[in-house]
């Protein structure tokens, strides 16, 4: 059955809810707003404003209080509005939710989801629409998810709330209005590894959420140019799915990836490593990167488009790489 | 107050003092390393706050935190373990002075980022009260975190939302090197919390009795469900902010007129003078202490290094064999 | 008993401190927590404490000088009560447990000074090596003239390796360099191999091709190949036993004719892809699939199905510059028509006159399990007719 992205969040949160009186939103206009992004609308009525709760504006404080609801029993969903507010909460994520179970030899740990909306695209210029995803998944302690279809959408908070460890869910703008079929049960669903999501045999093309469907448009145009590339969407950043990327690598000989994060120390450029140093011989050309341009992001409208990476972009790289 | 618990008071300060001592003394030695942030000075908050915490009640502090850890229950033997990075230590070796935890005990840390524990303070009393639970949460901090943004994101939360939770603000006039005067612009931390409607009272924080009296009126507060209590608490450490501070930011003259003050010399003079201790007494309590510590110490000596080859365990929980990335 | 002094460690980076002032002398009595020396840090001057109560022994420690942390600066006497802080300093430190000791640092391998390096990736370089094929003597086709898998692929089917070594990973890359040389041992083991040879005069079939070819835009123009298979297709339409597969035993005609083609690669190799259904195709449509095939098979980009369906094939050896070719036959195929190269010879007339005309030698190697002298005469002679009168060809 088709829901959008958004209707797929909302579901997802609900149906936690349900299952577990243990977890609670917390977040800025979560409740009475109905969500920023309307993701939360009308659960504050069918929850109450004790599970649905409204946070003033501190991000610090209300990440950290996350962690001491996680530390103390609770499952709490917080919700930072955007990545870019989450630098705001930078310090409780990385140097407490990140170390706490390691530092504490393994005693304690954090059960904390951090859903934040990640990316550009909808000319809110530079402090609205920054790609960190990969950024956090520098940190070890964290789980990243990157949801890029609706079904990822559906099913991946179930299974990140389940994880007894932090994990932080990058829900992506440009996705939200997005209408896709979606299976009506998570029966073998796995958020944790990376998926084929069209199999291919002289190019891999590796992406991940708001990438994802562009990286798809552009598979169908080559695929009617007569070029038959592979789409492998990695869905969890955190741990890196390295067999499904060698896998693909090893079957079609070239990579390119396709992130929207800057590309200098991107997490593109750590999969491009790990080919490099697991399938080194399987390689017929060098690996390929298409990136954000390194620029704060602009907000006309052509500027924007011309700092992240197109459709167009990918099909172009790939005809290069197929020459 | 009975004599009993005034000298069990008394006890809890000897045996903070002691172990602070030790540290010290084999931190020179290079037994411990890293950071090490003594309490030599303060001891009457500790006793006088833990006094009052219950088994089932949750604590955080800070990096100075070696007494509130000895008085919620972890054993000297697993704190010195700790100090030593053994694995014994109630981290696991991989936390040292400032990250001293215990799950057991309800001890939430050790946290070397000022006002790191604060917001996790709050949230520790949103689960309990949440959940239904009778449970307080303590959280110390220095005046020093006063200054940093999280305190009041979570101060006003906690009154906001009306949570269970006891801040001790553990006031020594000093953040490292920077005199409140200088760092402040209103110098009074309970006038702060007032500002956010939560209830507050000033401290002596040199006397025993006093920590004790007040811990008491605050916890009774928040046990009652009016929402958060702030206790500021005037204090002064004897010694430096960490090991290897050459303290210029204050002159010897005003330590000298502090330790006149020492909040165990004064307790011990009280309680032989209204004969509610005796020499005796207090020459048993020295030497139980002298051996819980010796053997604590010996102890930590003895233990052994976590395998290197365990680096990789616990980074995950839910997965023991190493964590990939 | 005596306890020794040392110079205490007062952080985390401390490795000496100088001393600057002794606050004590032998004889002095000293208690737990007097102030003892000040000492020099990096950050600054520090007093320096006892931890025990005693006398003064001996001063070690000179003014003025460095002193590493754990040096003993001063002895005192001192009580002796089983203190284990004594303890700790008398025994051996960390003897019956070292502290873990960091990892060996590994030594980096000089690198590889190759004179000019050799541009060549990483999986073609592997597939080489694994055949035991030289790559100094290979071209590459990718970018900046790289030499691709798919070089390596062309140049081990022209060249099959008698070392082939096991199979690496990439089944699509073994598949066709063992398929070629199991073909080619298998033809020469099973196939009964029998060779004819025929001198085609070929000056009125030059004069046509050029005379058509200017008639024509550049695009169109007709190559001398594609003449060739041209003929070939339209006589073995009449030679069933030329096209077909012969498996298990078993001859099997086939009406259609896939014509493979053996496809130089530069500066070497060969790849023998089929023109799918040539004899549905005009002398124009042919000569334009077999550009395409070139250049896809160049590119790497040929069909599964052009590598395995062909049912005859011709080889041009005259591109290489041979005059006449004796073929080896690739199974289930049952011939091998041969082209040598164009050039001028001696050609005695039917009046028996002598004069200087082009000539070329066509060869076709048959399976004599399938045909017979007779049956390969017939073809190489209808070959001939064609070519002899081009027109036809269209």
């Amino acid at each position: 059955m088709k829901r959008t992205y958004r209707e797929a969040l909302r579901e997802a949160i609900d149906e936690a809810m349900q299952k577990d009186e243990r977890v609670f939103l917390m977040g800025e206009d979560v409740g009475a707003y109905g969500g920023t992004y309307a993701v939360s609308k009308g659960l504050l009525a069918k929850y109450g404003p004790e599970r649905i709760r409204d946070t003033p504006l501190s991000e610090l404080g209300f990440t950290g209080i996350g962690i001491g609801a996680a530390l103390g029993g609770l499952r709490p969903i917080v919700e930072i509005m955007t990545v870019n507010f989450s630098l705001l909460a930078l310090d409780q994520i990385v140097n407490s939710a990140a170390v706490l179970h390691h530092m504490s030899g393994g005693q304690f740990n954090v059960p904390l989801v951090i859903r934040m909306t990640t990316g550009g695209g909808r000319q809110l210029a530079a402090q609205h629409s920054n790609a960190l995803e990969g950024w956090y998944a520098h940190i070890p302690g964290l789980k990243i998810l990157t949801p890029g279809t609706v079904e990822d959408a559906r099913y991946m908070l179930a299974q990140a709330l389940e994880d007894p460890n932090p994990v932080l869910l990058f829900e992506h703008a440009m996705l939200l209005n997005s209408e896709q079929d979606c299976p009506e049960t998570a029966e073998g669903f796995d958020a944790w590894h990376a998926r084929i999501r069209k199999p291919g045999t002289r190019l891999s093309l590796i992406a991940y959420g708001g990438m994802l469907p562009r990286t798809l448009e552009a598979a169908e145009t080559l695929k009617g140019d007569g070029l038959d590339v592979e789409v492998l969407d990695l869905r969890c950043l955190r741990p890196l799915d390295d067999a499904a990327i060698i896998a693909s690598v090893r079957k079609t000989h070239r990579a390119l990836i396709v992130d929207e994060g800057w590309k200098s120390g991107s997490l593109s450029a750590e999969i491009c490593a790990r080919i490099v140093e697991q399938a080194f011989y399987d390689l017929d050309a060098p690996v390929q990167r298409l990136c954000r341009r390194e620029v704060p992001m602009p907000y006309a409208k052509h500027l924007e488009d011309a700092a992240i990476p197109q459709a167009a972009d990918i099909v172009a790289k790939a005809k290069e790489m197929l020459r | 107050m009975d004599k009993a618990w005034r000298g069990f008071l008394l006890k809890t300060m000897l045996r903070i003092r002691r172990m602070e001592e030790l540290c010290a003394e084999l931190y020179t030695q290079e037994k411990i390393r890293g950071f090490l942030h003594l309490y030599i000075g303060e001891e009457a908050v500790a006793s006088g706050v833990m006094a009052h915490v219950r088994r089932q009640d949750s604590v955080i502090a800070t990096y100075r935190e070696h007494g509130h850890a000895l008085l919620k229950g972890i054993p000297a033997s697993a704190i010195m373990a700790e100090m030593f990075g053994r694995l014994d230590g109630c981290s696991r070796g991989r936390g040292g002075s400032m990250h001293l935890f215990s799950r057991e005990h309800r001890f939430f840390g050790g946290n070397a980022i000022v006002g790191g524990g604060i917001p996790q303070a709050v949230g520790l009393a949103l689960a309990a009260k949440q959940l239904g639970e009778d449970r307080l949460t303590f959280c110390f901090f220095g005046e020093g975190a006063v200054a940093e943004g999280v305190f009041h994101e979570s101060a006003n939360l906690a009154a906001l939302w009306r949570l269970p939770v006891v801040f001790c603000c553990e006031n020594n006039r000093y953040a490292m090197g920077t005199a409140l005067e200088r760092s402040e612009s209103q110098t009074s931390m309970a006038a702060k919390a007032r500002a956010y409607a939560i209830d507050a009272l000033e401290v002596d924080g040199m006397d025993g009795l006093d920590c004790y009296d007040k811990s008491g009126h605050a916890v009774e507060s928040v046990r009652s469900g009016a929402g958060p209590f702030f206790l500021e608490f005037n204090t002064y450490r004897f010694r430096p902010h960490s090991m290897f501070d050459p303290e210029l930011y204050r002159g010897k003259a005003e330590v000298d007129a502090w330790k006149k003050h020492c909040p165990i010399a004064t307790l011990k003079a009280r309680l032989l003078t209204e004969g509610a201790l005796t020499e005796a007494q207090v020459a048993q309590y020295a030497a139980d202490i002298e051996q819980e510590m010796q053997s604590a110490v010996a102890f930590a000596q003895a233990s052994p290094w976590e395998p290197a080859a365990d680096l990789e365990r616990f980074v995950y929980a839910g997965r023991d064999s190493g964590g990939s990335a | 008993m005596k306890y020794s002094v040392t110079m205490p460690s007062l952080g985390a980076d401390m490795e000496h401190g100088k001393l600057l002032k002794w606050y004590i002398k032998p004889g002095d009595a000293i208690k737990k927590g007097d102030l003892i020396a000040l000492v020099e840090t990096q950050k600054s001057a520090v007093d320096i404490e006892s931890f025990r109560t005693g006398t003064v022994l001996e001063l070690i420690g000179e003014i003025d000088t460095l002193i590493d942390v754990g040096a003993v600066i001063a002895v005192m006497e001192v009580e002796a009560d089983g203190d284990a802080a004594d303890t700790v300093k008398q025994v051996p430190t960390d003897a019956a447990q070292p502290a873990p000791t960091p990892a060996g640092i590994q030594t980096i391998k000089p690198a590889d000074d190759a004179g000019a390096r050799l541009r060549i990736s990483p999986a073609a370089r592997r597939l080489a090596e694994q055949s035991g094929l030289d790559i100094q003597t290979l071209g590459g086709s990718g970018p900046e003239g790289i030499i691709e898998l798919h070089d390596v692929q062309a140049a081990l089917a022209a060249h099959p390796m008698p070392a082939a070594k096991a199979a690496p990973t990439g089944a699509s890359i073994i598949n066709v360099r063992e398929a070629i040389a199991r073909a080619m041992s298998r033809s020469k083991r099973e196939i009964p191999h029998y060779y004819l040879q025929s001198r085609l005069h070929i000056d009125a079939l030059t004069a046509w091709l050029d005379a058509s070819n200017r008639a024509l835009p550049p695009d169109q123009r007709l190559f001398l190949p594609a003449v060739l298979m041209r003929a070939a297709v339209l006589a073995l339409k009449a030679c069933p036993d030329m096209n077909g597969y012969f498996e298990n035993g078993t001859y099997t005609p086939r009406a259609e004719i896939h014509l493979g083609v053996t496809v130089a690669l530069k500066p070497s190799g060969v790849m023998v892809p089929a023109i799918l259904n040539a004899h549905t195709l005009t002398l124009a449509e042919l000569n334009a699939a077999f550009l395409d095939l070139i250049q896809r098979t160049r590119a790497g980009k040929l069909r599964n199905r052009e590598l395995t369906d062909g049912t005859v094939t011709v080889t041009n050896v005259g591109e290489l510059g041979a005059d006449a070719v004796t073929g080896v036959i690739f199974p289930p195929q049952v011939a091998l028509i041969g082209f040598g190269r164009v050039r001028k010879a001696a050609i005695v007339d039917a009046d028996g006159g002598l004069r200087a005309g082009l000539v070329l030698d066509a060869s076709l190697a048959a399976d004599h399990r399938v045909s017979d002298g007779l049956a390969g005469s017939k073809l190489l002679n209808a070959l001939g007719s064609l070519l002899a009168q081009p027109d036809r060809l269209a």
